[in-house]
């Protein structure tokens, strides 16, 4: 097996940035969010996004910001290496998937949607934005999203 | 031949990956042994042909197979949603187990059936093609 996946402290303190933060979704807070997380600005483009290291140690677990002029619409966040198409691979996948689960429920407290099917995930909805966990069978995906982008998303069927 | 035994590991991974209300049913000889994706749960569901003998009851019970209620005339046994890859594994191994014992002990008998609920359009797990490339 060759999947690498951050850690539960890593993910928990995610999760408890993901519930406590101010961040307002805007491109000018965006330092302020990853000093907060620990993560390093990689790239900018303006007006388009950003990549974050997010210094886990996790062979591809970047973040890739999404940006819609000056307001930041989503922060898509790495949590697995790519995954082989080993047996090994996938069903670590599984473990990932349901460790990040509890560990955001743990932290963010009842899940508001549970979406089974090719790309299984998991979503808490926030007042501001709305965190959700995916299995991408490749991988595990950590979605950030303000919601107004997730409602976009949904009508649009796009996850 | 595909045997029993390949289609558990397939099988595991596809039951993982089931949206809502899908399901997968081996059937043969007036049995079946099916599983359905819940919201929050995977629910396999046996139903034998007849009566089972006292020692299969309990076989059946020791892998965790719940005896059939009234109103509910099959054996059950339930899975939290997402499954992690034990759950997945122990589930597909009891529901090959309950195909081989009391669906079919060849499997070149066995048919499936895999469908949406809702929808009723057909579904197409990877194990269940190896299965049918077999037949």
């Amino acid at each position: 097996m060759t999947l690498r996946a951050i850690s539960i402290d890593q993910a928990a303190r995610l999760f408890t940035i993901v519930r406590d933060s101010f961040f307002a979704w805007t491109v000018p807070e965006v330092p302020f969010l990853l000093d907060s997380l620990g993560w390093t600005l990689t790239l900018e483009i303006p007006r388009t996004g950003a990549i974050a290291d997010t210094g886990w140690g996790v062979p591809g677990a970047e973040a890739e910001l999404l940006y819609r002029d000056r307001t930041v619409e989503s922060a898509m966040i790495y949590a697995t290496s790519r995954a082989s198409d080993e047996p090994a691979d996938r069903f670590a996948v599984l473990d990932v998937f349901e460790s990040l689960c509890a560990v955001a429920a743990r932290v963010l407290g009842p899940m508001s949607a549970v979406i089974p099917g090719d790309v299984p995930r998991v979503q808490w909805r926030g007042r501001l934005a709305t965190a959700t966990i995916k299995n991408v069978g490749i991988g595990v995906l950590i979605d950030w999203c303000r919601n107004e982008h997730q409602d976009f998303n949904d009508s649009i069927g796009r996850y | 031949m595909v045997s029993y035994d390949e289609l558990v590991e397939p099988l595991a991974l596809d039951l993982a990956y089931l949206r809502l209300s899908d399901f997968v049913t081996l059937y043969a000889n007036g049995a079946y042994v099916q599983v359905i994706q819940n919201p929050l749960s995977l629910r396999a569901e046996l139903k034998t042909r007849g009566p089972i003998t006292e020692d299969q009851g309990r076989a059946l019970v020791h892998a965790g197979w719940r005896e059939p209620q009234r109103g509910e005339p099959v054996w059950v046994r339930d899975a939290n949603w997402p499954l992690r890859a034990d759950a997945a594994r122990q589930l597909a191994h009891r529901i090959i187990d309950a195909a081989r014992a009391f669906v079919a002990p060849d499997i070149a008998q066995v048919k499936y059936n895999a469908r949406n609920y809702d929808t009723w359009e057909p579904i197409e797990p990877v194990s269940l093609a190896a299965l049918r490339r077999s037949q």
